[in-house]
Parts: structure tokens; sequence; C-alpha cells
């Protein structure tokens, strides 16, 4: 089912994109990504490159043109099936919000006027959607963030964010996978590798479509679970989601 | 083999770039002026999609442990085989113990060094081109020892390029957010002399701003050669190590050849615009 009005646009001679209503949505995201799951393994697509609400499509132009892929590509959209009933999970990212760690939460607090321990209890209350990744490998893109939390990105971006990072910037909060410049405030940070390309089937622990909560943790179980990473013994905690 | 003496200024290997991981935000990377990429492989008669060396700016030194052919394509270096001169676009057969030295780019920004059959480099995700984080080093350093392949070619219909990398107009297609654009800005745009400030593999950063803008979009996918405008007016042009989305209004979109013409121009380097349909 192509429940949404969906709009083709072409960028150049070998690229595409397909625009779904410009809002920020779970089920924009979902359908986006139905979608994706179906089209991918198009002999005529090099590359699939998903946003909250746009695709874009990277094809072969000495194999189809502009014209008949889209009507391809419409067709798969109108095929869609009903509804998606594979089962969703949350994921439980431990987080600590020591003073240590969380380098931007007094300068953030101040900005926003809210308390440090009201922020990590709304920032750790929320469960968020993961609508995709990007930005740099193994980068969550994640949507739920609690209003009062809102902030606009730094001016200056930060030259050196720290790996695990746990950060918030706009309407949206996410985890620095590895070293990298950002313009967002860095209010705790998590032990866990979001990026391993030695893990079986897959480097990143959540799959796009499910679901994160961060717990917050202290230092001392910081340095537990970085032990038990070491030795390849920390599994992190999920269950079912219940809408 | 071939065993890296000195690395130069800045040495990755790349090839046509990693395809298919964009959903882990993993970017494209490969060879940033990829005609030259692709001319150099084909004088050997290699494959096009073998691993080679993208030379930037300055310096390398390279010990051949076996006799093997080379050829070299792209920016116009000062290149000696031991103390014999070589040039751009030829197959160059190379001895046991000969030594390969870059000097400085006297044209141009990045020259490619192919070997018969290819560089024998561990691919991740489907590509050897390097990354952080991804391959399991991102720049060649000195002491780096690279064996050969073997690998016979498989280009069917390929034919050499003839263009110009050093040209100083870009092509572009409108961007998906062209239409945010003022009538002001796109007068800018195709008037104007344009020129660099900075660049890496992730992108090039321009010296000459449109007018400031308050537009920002909803996180959006992204490619090689998108021209982003952030909202102080400066122009970033985003290239093969580019991030996978941003948040920026995508402008302009450079063409596959315009793409390459960039990846010669360094700090300074002056082009124009040029609109296509």
């Amino acid at each position: 089912m192509g429940s949404y009005k969906i709009q083709f646009s072409r960028i150049g001679s070998n690229s595409l994109i397909v625009n779904w209503p410009q809002d920020i949505s779970v089920e924009i995201s979902e359908n986006i990504n139905q979608f994706v799951d179906d089209i991918k393994d198009s002999l005529y697509l090099k590359e699939v490159r998903v946003g909250y609400c746009s695709v874009l499509i990277l094809y072969k132009s000495d194999e189809i043109n502009y014209e008949d892929l889209c009507k391809i590509l419409y067709k798969y959209y109108l095929g869609l099936a009903d509804s998606i009933s594979a089962k969703k999970y949350v994921w439980e990212i431990p987080v600590c919000y020591d003073d240590d760690y969380a380098i931007d939460l007094d300068e953030y607090s101040e900005k926003i006027s809210v308390s440090k321990q009201e922020i990590i209890s709304l920032h750790s209350k929320k469960i968020y959607y993961l609508h995709m990744y990007g930005f740099i490998p193994g980068f969550m893109y994640l949507g739920g963030l609690d209003k009062k939390l809102f902030i606009q990105r730094k001016d200056m971006p930060s030259r050196n964010i720290l790996k695990g990072s746990v950060a918030i910037g706009g309407s949206q909060t996410g985890v620095y996978p590895c070293n990298s410049p950002g313009g967002w405030y860095v209010i705790g940070n998590s032990p866990l590798n979001f990026f391993d390309l030695k893990k079986k089937h897959t480097p990143v622990i959540v799959p796009a479509g499910d679901y994160v909560k961060f717990l917050p943790i202290t230092k001392l179980e910081f340095k537990k679970i970085e032990v038990s990473l070491k030795e390849g013994k920390y599994i992190p905690n999920k269950r079912f989601y219940n809408d | 083999m071939i065993e890296v003496l000195d690395p130069g200024y800045y040495i990755t290997i790349q090839d046509r770039g990693r395809f298919g991981y964009s959903n882990y935000g993993v970017p494209q990377s490969g060879c940033m002026d990829m005609f030259s990429a692709k001319n150099a492989n084909l004088i050997l008669s290699n494959s096009i999609s073998e691993p080679l060396f993208e030379i930037c700016m300055m310096g390398g030194k390279f010990l051949f442990k076996k006799e093997t052919k080379i050829s070299l394509s792209g920016a116009l270096f000062e290149v000696v085989l031991n103390d014999q001169k070589v040039y751009n676009d030829l197959s160059i057969e190379v001895k046991k113990g000969d030594v390969l030295t870059f000097g400085r780019a006297k044209k141009g920004n990045r020259i490619y060094l192919a070997v018969k059959g290819g560089i024998d480099c561990k691919s991740v995700m489907g590509s050897s081109s390097m990354y952080k984080g991804i391959s399991e080093d991102f720049i060649v350093r000195k002491k780096d020892i690279f064996k050969f392949s073997q690998n016979p070619s498989n280009n069917l219909s390929y034919e050499m390029v003839d263009l110009n990398i050093f040209d100083e107009i870009l092509n572009v297609y409108k961007g998906p957010e062209f239409g945010l654009l003022t009538s002001d800005d796109k007068n800018l745009l195709f008037n104007k002399n344009f020129s660099i400030t900075s660049n890496n593999r992730m992108g090039y950063f321009l010296k000459e701003k449109l007018n400031s803008n308050s537009n920002s979009i909803i996180t959006s996918p992204t490619i090689p050669g998108i021209i982003q405008l952030t909202p102080a007016g400066d122009l970033i042009i985003l290239m093969k190590d580019g991030q996978v989305t941003g948040g920026y209004p995508r402008i302009l979109q450079l063409d596959e050849k315009s793409i390459s013409c960039l990846s010669q121009k360094n700090t300074g380097n002056k082009f124009t615009f040029k609109l296509i349909p």
C-alpha cells in the first residue's frame, strides 16, 4: 500500500530522489524502510541512501532511463504490503552522565534553563526511534527527544568529540560512534562500540526501525562494561517494543 | 611487491568505491578523479576496478621488489624512475630494485599509480578503498609493503577517456533545493569566479559566499558532487569520502567529469560553474 503521495525528481544523469511529505515521523520512516527493502535488490540500482523523508537512488544510467525507472519504482511503491508485523525491539544503551564524560552538560543546562538532574532524567526516560544511520559510519538518527531538551546546534562545531559521546543537537539526540568533529552538546558517554566490523552479520548494534533507550550508569559500571566488552562477554539488553 | 620508502604528503589506495553500505552511514570513497584512475588501469589492460595508489599534492617514494609494468595518470608531477624522468599515460617497465620518486604536483592535485594486475589489498564491504574505521589502515605509511595481484582484465567495452581534467568550468545540475535560492544568488553562482580555501577527500570548501540565508532542511541523503549551502552562505562541495546525509540545502550537483576536474584543483585555484540541463 503506497499510502503517501511520493514524488520523483532527478538529479544529474544517474541519480534521483523520491520525496515523501517533508516531515519527521515514525510512520514515514517505516514506509520508507519498507519501500527500500523492496527495491534494494533491483539490478538497476547502484546505491540507495535514506533520509527522514526522502530516498536518494544512484542508478545504472547505461541500463535504464530515468522515466522507465520511475515507473518501475512507483509500481513497487503501490505494491507495498499493507503493514509490517515484524517484531520491534527496544535496545538498552548504557550511558554515563558523570561530569567527566558530560563535557557540555553545564553549558547546555544553563542555555536551556533545565537542571542537570532533570536533563538526565528526561533524556533517559524516553524511548527513541532509530530512523536511519547517516553522517558517519554507525551514527544513529534518533527521534523522540523531549521538547524541553531542544537546542540550536553550536555556532562553531567542536573539533574532536570523543567516541561514545552521547549528544543533543536541534531536536535530535545521538551517539558519536568514533572520534569526530561535531556541533552537538555532549551530555554523557556510552562504552559500547556502535560500529564494529569484527561483528558477524552487521557492524551496528541496533537495526534501523528499532528503538533505543538510554540507561544511566555510574563510572564504575562504565569501566566494568568496558572490561566485559574487551573479553567479548557483553551483550546489550533488549526487549520487545509494545506500542 | 612494492615497498613504500616515503609516504609523501597523503597517499591512499582507492578503487571504484564502496556501494550498498550507506544504510550504516558508510561513505562511498573511491578515486577522487575517477577518469584518470580508469585511464591508469586501462593503459595496463587492468580491470578498471583494480585498486591503485592515489597520490595527493607531493611526495612519495616506492621501491619495486619485483619486475612489473606501471602507469601514471592524472595531475602532472615530477616523477623519476631511478634518475630517469617518466611521464603520464604510458606503460612503464620497472625492474627489481627500481625506485620511483614523486616530486611536487606541477599542475593538478592528484596522480594515480597503477600496477599491472592491480595492488593486492584486502577488500572490506566490497572495496579496497581506504577509509578510517573501515579499511585496515586509512593511509599508506612508510615501510608498508604491497603485493601485486594477477587479476586478468574484464573490461568489455571501456575506452580511454579524453578529458581535460584541468578544465576551469565545472558542469552542474540543479540540486534538489535549487529552488530555495534567491535570484540574486542564482546570478552570483553563474557569473562569478569561485576559488578553493581548503580541500580533502571529504569535501571542498569555497572562499566566495552567497548571501546568508536561514534555510535548513530535514536531514536528507547526499552523494559525492553535491554542493551544499550553509546558513552563513558558505558553499561546500561533498566529495568521495563525504558524509552520506546532511542538513544543508543541496543546491547543485556536479556531473561526473566535473568531480574529476575539481579533484585536480587545490587551494587558491579558480573556476566557474556552468548550469547544464
